[in-house]
């Protein structure tokens, strides 16, 4: 098997930022997906989430080019922030036209809060609320808690992870998933509301 | 589903990508919303 050495998002931009196009290419198709389908979730209309990705990733490549952004390891935390945003803009923009609520329109997952201004309170409540998810991190079984830290707080590959646990990707994969699904229950199960 | 075999090159990371979603996330819109939430919230990716 030939071993396989994926550039992160950082070395995609230095790649870019020194000419080579095709990095930034490869960049945006590396996270178009989780993107485009991360803001259907919030306007559950194929379309418009196509447009609005399509809008994101422009803004993406022109803030870059631009030399306003400055990579801390937080690029797609970075890219869905601007898709959000995206999505709050277009809302309000519609909104004396819009027929439906942006609960109705579906971005109420996990009891997630509706499109609103951030205020002190809500910082507050956003501070607490990652310290309740960061104890049920904790409380996952100790294969699937690994995971879970390897891959959010370490930003690892699937494959880098497999290899650092001894495992096949499979395994890993199937760990991330279930994890996953221990953690909603747990959210549900303690009535945690993601803001 | 047997050992990957990955190609060097930036194809590599997308591939992965279409793994997890496909193999984690499976079409799950919360556990998708909650993997994004997770993501912004420890921030590393």
């Amino acid at each position: 098997m030939r071993q396989t050495v994926v550039p992160s998002d950082k070395e995609l931009l230095e790649r870019y930022r020194a000419g080579d196009s095709n990095a930034i290419s490869g960049l945006i198709e590396r996270h178009r997906k989780r993107v485009r389908d991360n803001v259907y979730m919030m306007v559950k209309d194929s379309d418009l989430a196509d447009d609005i990705s399509q809008e994101t990733f422009i803004k993406v490549v022109r803030v870059i080019d631009e030399g306003r952004y400055t990579d801390n390891g937080k690029f797609l935390s970075w890219v869905l922030r601007i898709a959000h945003n995206q999505v709050i803009d277009h809302f309000r923009s519609n909104r004396t036209q819009q027929t439906t609520t942006e609960s109705e329109a579906g971005y109420d997952i996990l009891g997630s809060r509706s499109l609103a201004e951030d205020n002190v309170e809500d910082k507050m409540v956003a501070s607490q609320i990652e310290a309740d998810v960061r104890r049920l991190v904790e409380q996952l079984p100790d294969e699937q808690k690994d995971v879970v830290q390897m891959r959010y707080y370490e930003g690892l590959s699937f494959k880098e992870i497999a290899d650092k646990t001894d495992v096949s990707i499979n395994t890993a994969l199937g760990r991330m998933r279930y994890a996953l699904i221990n953690l909603r229950k747990m959210i549900k199960d303690n009535q945690i509301i993601l803001a | 589903m047997g050992k990957l075999d990955t190609i060097f090159n930036i194809g590599a990371a997308h591939e992965e990508e279409s793994l997890f979603l496909e193999c984690v996330i499976e079409d799950d819109a919360e556990l998708l919303y909650l993997d994004t939430y997770l993501t912004e919230l420890f921030g590393v990716h």
